[in-house]
């Protein structure tokens, strides 16, 4: 009996020296030195000085929009995406291309990614060339320093996630259900809506929140592609850490940063919660 | 197996405009790359009937439902419900319902909610439908589940909800996919009683498929057994029992003995190909030449193997170059046992002659 408990103190060490080392501790540091001021002394200084300050609010802003405007576009992409690999695609082999072209990216550098973007959306860069040879603007766009660009860049990065998130959830819905749905008369928009999407909803939350929360905190893409020209507050927060070696504020702005992505994936999730409507006696 | 000429349809002469035809597939053929899935059918289904198309693994069945549905479209051919053409159709505009070999029953919603899908689709008001939803769920007598969620049933229990969500429009025509293939044996007599029950009530013409012979023989008016593509043979179940077209119905609906017995005086001529098919039930075995009732034609042979199984016998022979099987409903007779030499004998009356 006494052996069995100490096996399983073991067996509970293992993991939870784990948590603590990598996830427990490293937050409680950022945590403990954002209630900190410069002197060591206890202190909320460091929030207010975020939030009782506009120019925050406003990199806050930029950086919840590019945010949720990625992740929405990744749905409305990502769903076509994976409806045609999981149920048009025939053929084995075009199908297993496919996903390789698709998870193929992720492991190349986010870093060299990036790069390809700035040189592609460019003033005299690829995409401005096809646009203006072929009448679509007069005058190439400006892409880079804009949110456009940045979102450009976000939305390619992390559709895979999407894509594959959703492609697994498509799987697991037979199509016989959706037969059905046709049989009992309902036409293809009635049967995507009341069959295919509920029953890959919890895929489409996932993705979303996979997304959401790597667009948020997403550093390297805004960086290069902004030019210097937006900010986000992961932007932000690195400054502090690397080169004003301001580790209270910067850990602050990242805290202000978490606790923003939870409220609002807690919301999104609350919202998405599965509710069978009540059905009354009649 | 011989696949022979193609066979011509349901062996009754019906014109396409006759009032009681409900269904009627003429020419229908569907390939799928270089393989032939269907291959030039043709057969008309009345009003109010149950059929069942009867075959094995691949031998079409399947897609012929599947093509009456509106799952797929016919490479060529034509499908005409009620006398409208419908091949180019989708499922959801067509007069009839499935019931699906899964039961494909929606997990997202409670009972009520799958069977109130149809009418719902049809127009009904919520309240409507609802009703309408719960008096087809009180024909499978479920009422009292309705709100249950159908991954909380049993499989007997969802197979009536399905068959209750496809019934609750009054479709025309009801089509069956193995709906019975998952259950288990006790369970599927039982429900092969309700349906045909289901069927003769609501008065819907029911098409059947399985690859059971005794399910499509308990249920069915008539059956048309498939192979590669093709209909064999359609007609009632007794008749396809008495006098198989080809060597492929005679072999799979029950068990055939094949004996060479030709000309209208049906006599046994050992140098001709076995064109005579004889059911193991009209074969007997008898150890004494004098035993045989007079007319009868025998053959000796010896005894390969006996069973005996819940009051069936069955002894099977070699007799040359043929091999026999007779089966009674009572132990095998005295004197019989593996490697006894007996005689084989039957009525020539009880035979019938494929292609005759």
């Amino acid at each position: 009996m006494s052996q069995s408990r100490t096996t399983i103190l073991w067996l509970l060490a293992f993991p939870v020296c784990l948590l603590t080392a990598f996830f427990v501790m490293p937050l409680s540091v950022v945590l403990i030195s954002s209630f900190t001021s410069g002197e060591g002394q206890f202190t909320f200084g460091q929030y207010g000085r975020i939030l009782l300050d506009s120019y925050h609010w406003d990199v806050i802003l930029v950086t919840f929009r590019l945010a949720v405007l990625s992740t929405l576009i990744c749905v409305l992409l990502g769903y076509p995406l994976a409806w045609y690999l999981v149920r048009i695609v025939k053929w084995r082999s075009w199908r297993r291309a496919c996903v390789i072209l698709l998870i193929l990216p992720l492991f190349t550098s986010n870093i060299v990614r990036s790069f390809g973007w700035m040189i592609l959306l460019g003033r005299t860069g690829l995409v401005n060339e096809f646009l203006v040879s072929f009448g679509f603007v007069d005058r190439p766009l400006r892409f880079l320093g804009t949110e456009t660009g940045i979102l450009i860049g976000l939305v390619y990065i992390l559709l895979p996630f999407m894509v594959l998130t959703i492609g697994n959830a498509l799987a697991k819905v037979d199509p016989a259900l959706e037969q059905a749905s046709r049989d009992l008369g309902a036409g293809s928009a009635r049967t995507f809506f009341s069959i295919t999407f509920p029953l890959t909803a919890h895929g489409v939350l996932a993705g979303g929140i996979i997304v959401f929360s790597m667009a948020i905190s997403a550093y390297v893409t805004p960086a290069l592609l902004s030019g210097g020209k937006v900010t986000v507050l992961a932007m932000l927060a690195f400054q502090q850490y690397s080169t004003v070696f301001d580790f209270n504020y910067g850990g602050a702005l990242s805290i202000t940063l978490l606790v923003f992505t939870i409220a609002l994936i807690g919301i999104a999730s609350w919202l998405a919660k599965p509710r069978t409507p009540e059905l009354e006696g009649k | 197996m011989p696949s022979g000429p193609p066979l011509p349809t349901a062996g009754t002469a019906k014109s396409p405009t006759d009032p009681m035809t409900l269904l009627a597939i003429s020419n229908l053929s569907k390939t799928f790359g270089t393989f032939k899935a269907l291959d030039n059918v043709s057969l008309d289904i009345n009003q109010g009937e149950f059929i069942s198309l009867l075959g094995p693994s691949g031998c079409g069945k399947t897609t012929l439902l599947r093509l009456i549905g509106g799952f797929l479209s016919p490479t060529s051919g034509r499908i005409a419900i009620g006398g409208e053409d419908v091949s180019a159709l989708p499922p959801n505009r067509r007069p009839l319902n499935t019931v699906f070999q899964n039961y494909a029953l929606f997990p997202h919603m409670t009972v009520l909610e799958n069977v109130a899908y149809g009418p719902r689709r049809a127009g009904c008001s919520r309240a409507e439908a609802e009703k309408k939803a719960l008096e087809a769920l009180e024909m499978v007598g479920l009422a009292a589940m309705a709100k249950r969620s159908p991954k909380a049933m049993s499989g007997g229990q969802q197979q009536r909800v399905s068959l209750a969500r496809a019934v609750v429009n009054r479709p025309k025509l009801l089509l069956l996919d193995e709906p019975l293939s998952a259950l288990d044996l006790q369970l599927r007599k039982r429900m092969q009683l309700e349906l045909k029950q289901l069927q003769m009530q609501l008065g819907i013409t029911f098409i059947f498929v399985t690859h059971d012979q005794d399910e499509a023989m308990a249920m069915s008016d008539r059956i048309a057994v498939m192979s590669s593509g093709r209909i064999e043979q359609v007609d009632e179940a007794a008749s396809i029992y008495r006098r198989p077209k080809t060597r492929f119905v005679a072999d799979f609906i029950g068990e055939a003995n094949f004996v060479p017995v030709t000309g209208d005086r049906r006599e046994l001529d050992l140098s001709q190909e076995a064109r005579g098919v004889l059911r193991p039930e009209a074969l007997r075995i008898f150890t004494r030449a004098e035993d045989i009732p007079e007319g009868w034609l025998s053959l000796s042979g010896q005894v390969t193997a006996i069973t005996y199984v819940g009051g069936l016998s069955n002894v099977y022979l070699k007799a040359g170059d043929l091999e026999l099987h007779a089966r009674r409903y009572r132990a095998p007779p005295q004197g019989v046992s593996e490697g006894a030499q007996v005689l084989a004998c039957f009525d020539p009356a009880e035979v019938h002659i494929l292609g005759a």
